[in-house]
């Protein structure tokens, strides 16, 4: 099977030899720019460049992180400051007579990889014999070695320094003063060369990755795997990986493992075999509005023109169904099969979220007791499933109903539970105006291990 | 159906347990206490109104689903004594509630004692009385996994102080390393207290902290009324109130103040049979006094996962179990 890589890494030899232990074929694509056309789903993408068409069946993409010199920008044009990140010019200042100083988080926090470079390159300078300041607000570092780089840094006479204020000047004749404030005193360094710690910058092509790939960015433009449930290379969209470059420049290896680890997820995928729980259209109601291809959080959907109609992509499908309950036609169904847990309670409805309080609620069972029997548990894939019919519907049957998803933030369909809450709070606004009593149904969002609150909710609802 | 040995059944080994039985093999965990669990069964939630990204929901129904899975067999109260091989594979001596056995045909063993707390273990610190209101941060985790919708504690606190790198980060306590998870669990606990209870005033002391979230973190939690004081407190005693005496950073003088609540935000500490396992499991232990492997485990077949190896993150363990796991099943690493 070919697995396509996008851009360019010092990684991709280690990634080619992984994937071929693993019967895997790589492909390179250099330049997202060559793309012109994506489709398909985890399986069966296919890339089209100018020249050609490759059917792949997983993507990784290089995330091509840049750094940005943090002090330059604050300084006038002319004044040049030195970059950490740059070997080439810190090897410059090996032979420098000058104080070197070096500045982390001004004006703003570094990011924490700044720490494990700094310590590395400015370490090397130290024992050419320079007298070297580290100056930072909050050390950092990701990986487990800032003992052993901070005792070395230390022996080889790097001094450091924790600052809470701090401001740079510059006279032509001798280069830069730093006044700064350790939270005793007020000290003046003159005369001396600067290094500048960088903060990430996106890959300057992540809009178009984003627009091709149909993978989410955050909110600074980076490829979103901020969720813990992305951790470490997943994407919103099921076969696409994002591998980030900027701990290359430390000589660890949790990249290398982390390359070891995708390849290892892919081979996971592909030997999973069929999804069998997906979104199914109707191809005669569906209005080809394209509401739903907008919605899906892991871009399931695609459009078939033959039909006038959405299909969805049963592999790259989570069943979440959230396209199901926006649909304004009702044409999507999604193909589980609904287990209702007791159906002898008439009190409480309680839909709860499979990642989240559908655990809570379980562990419970014991300390309900009684109270277990005055409940209904319907269990569904994501809160985003839920809609105001559907609750409204329920009540014909029951007193009240509860909405249970998972925390803002923890949703693994990013936006699912905040759906359920707008439907929760649109099916209140029903009752309102059918003259009933809005609190019928409530909203709750906790996590799998708030047992206690959860139970505190339920005898809430209960009373 | 293949045999694979689990010593130890925390985060680490029932994650990899999970991911063995779903590609049929067979799964025996020795665990050495009466539940499976380790410490992160027994770690709360940090979410705020949001999520505040500590990992705990990676593992979802794991617990359930490893108690519940017919390929795997808990063995409870387990010591392993020994582990020999022949032919056929590794035999391994057990201890079970005082009956010695031999587990045969075992084909390949993962270590996965996870970690001691430094509550458990005493090297002598800081001068710290047993006094009221103070616990440790795996105490104050158990009272975040078990607080209802408004309340943690008995009583809000109007004073709050975390210690940092308590037992971490110093040589004489046998413990020179950071141990990684501190600086995150501790401030994301602050944050829910902050939530709970926001008259009651929160001081860290630290000496230096650990990038929990990209962007800014420090200072929005400053906003958030976290006061952070970059001293390592002398003395803490504790009889009817908590007083700490510390040296009050630019002032060049000691402070004695008082807290209703002291949390001693304690690190990750080898475990206890750290050296029993290593020899029994022919691993090595490093300079801080961690398991290490001395060959690798594709070639002993004997491997290492989770904090046994050092400290690490949820998230991390979660990965590399699955990862080895993965690497077992197919034989590539």
């Amino acid at each position: 099977m070919k697995i396509a890589i996008i851009g360019k890494s010092q990684m991709n030899g280690y990634l080619r030899e992984q994937l071929e232990r693993g019967d895997l074929t790589p492909v390179f694509l250099d330049d997202i720019n060559d793309i012109k056309s994506f489709n398909g789903e985890k399986g069966r993408f296919v890339i089209s460049t100018g020249q050609e068409q490759i059917e792949a069946g997983y993507v990784i993409v290089n995330e091509q992180i840049a750094f940005q010199n943090q002090l330059q920008h604050v300084l006038e044009q002319g004044n040049s400051v030195f970059s950490v990140v740059s070997d080439q010019q810190m090897e410059t200042l090996y032979e420098t007579k000058q104080t070197i100083v070096y500045i982390q988080d001004f004006p703003e926090e570094s990011p924490d990889i700044m720490t494990s470079i700094a310590l590395d390159r400015i370490t090397k300078i130290s024992k050419m014999k320079n007298q070297v300041f580290y100056l930072s607000q909050f050390m950092k570092a990701p990986g487990r070695e800032l003992e052993a780089l901070y005792t070395e840094a230390r022996n080889s006479g790097v001094v450091f320094i924790k600052y809470d204020k701090l401001s740079i000047n510059y006279h032509p004749s001798s280069g830069f003063s730093v006044q700064f404030f350790d939270g005793y005193e007020s000290i003046l360094i003159n005369d001396c060369v600067l290094i500048s710690a960088s903060k990430l910058m996106p890959d300057k092509n992540s809009n178009q990755i984003s627009k091709i790939f149909r993978i989410r960015l955050n909110e600074e433009g980076f490829i979103d795997k901020d969720k813990h449930f992305l951790y470490p290379v997943s994407t919103n969209r099921k076969g696409i990986y994002v591998l980030d470059n900027t701990s290359n420049l430390i000589d660890d290896d949790t990249l290398l493992s982390t390359v070891r680890y995708t390849v290892s997820e892919i081979r996971s995928e592909i030997n999973k075999g069929q999804n069998e729980l997906y979104a199914q259209v109707d191809a005669e109601k569906c209005a080809f509005c394209y509401t739903c291809y907008r919605i899906c959080p892991h871009a399931a959907m695609t459009p078939d023109h033959d039909n006038s109609a959405m299909k969805n992509l049963n592999q790259g499908c989570y069943g979440c169904g959230i396209c199901a309950s926006v649909c304004p036609a009702g044409a999507i169904n999604i193909n589980n099969t609904v287990t209702d847990n007791h159906l002898t309670s008439n009190i409480l409805k309680v839909f709860c979220c499979e990642n989240s309080t559908e655990i809570a609620i379980k562990n419970i069972k014991m300390q309900l007791n009684s109270f277990y029997d005055d409940i209904e548990i319907s269990t569904v894939s994501c809160g985003g499933e839920v809609s105001a019919g559907g609750i409204i519907s329920a009540m014909q049957r029951y007193k009240k109903v509860l909405v249970a998803t998972c925390m803002d933030d923890a949703c693994r369909h990013f936006e699912g539970n905040k759906r359920a809450h707008k439907q929760v709070l649109r099916a209140k606004e029903m009752l309102k105006a059918a003259g009933l009593d809005e609190s019928r149904v409530e909203y709750i969002q906790l996590s799998h291990v708030m047992s206690r609150v959860m139970s505190e909710c339920v005898k809430e609802a209960l009373a | 159906m293949k045999n694979v040995l689990i010593i130890g059944g925390g985060l680490a080994g029932c994650t990899a347990a999970l991911e063995l039985v779903s590609n049929n093999y067979k799964v025996i965990i020795a665990e050495k206490s009466d539940t499976i669990g380790g410490k992160v069964r027994n770690y709360g939630c940090k979410a705020t109104t949001h999520c505040n990204h500590c990992g705990l929901c990676l593992i979802g129904d794991l617990w359930n689903r490893v108690e519940e899975n017919e390929n795997i067999e808990i063995l409870r109260g387990c010591q392993v004594l020994d582990v020999y091989e022949d032919k056929r594979g590794f035999n391994v001596d057990i201890e079970e509630n005082r009956n010695i056995r031999t587990l045969e045909n075992i084909f390949n063993i993962i270590v996965s004692i996870g970690f001691d707390n430094f509550s458990s273990i005493s090297t002598g610190s800081v001068e710290l009385e047993n006094g009221s209101n103070v616990v440790s941060g795996y105490q104050l985790e158990q009272m975040l996994l078990n607080r209802g919708k408004n309340q943690i504690f008995s009583s809000p606190p109007k004073s709050v102080a975390f210690l940092q790198c308590f037992g971490s980060r110093d040589i004489q306590e046998k413990a020179g390393y950071c141990s990684r998870v501190c600086c995150g669990y501790s401030t994301r606990a602050a944050r829910v207290l902050k939530q709970y209870y926001p008259e009651t005033e929160i001081f860290f002391f630290y000496m230096d902290l650990q990038q929990v979230e990209a962007r800014e973190y420090f200072n929005c939690l400053t906003h958030e009324g976290i006061t952070f004081i970059k001293s390592r407190p002398i003395k803490i005693k504790s009889k009817e109130t908590n007083v700490i005496l510390y040296e009050k950073p630019g002032a060049n003088e000691f402070v004695e103040q008082e807290f209703d609540m002291i949390i001693c935000s304690e690190g990750i500490h080898p475990s206890k049979d750290t050296a029993k396992i290593a020899e029994i499991c022919k691993l090595g232990i490093d300079k801080d006094g961690f398991l290490k492997v001395v060959k690798n485990g594709s070639s002993t077949g004997i491997y290492l996962i989770g904090c046994a190896s050092g400290p690490k993150k949820i998230e991390e363990v979660y990965t590399e179990s699955l990862q080895t796991a993965r690497a077992i099943c197919g034989g590539i690493i």
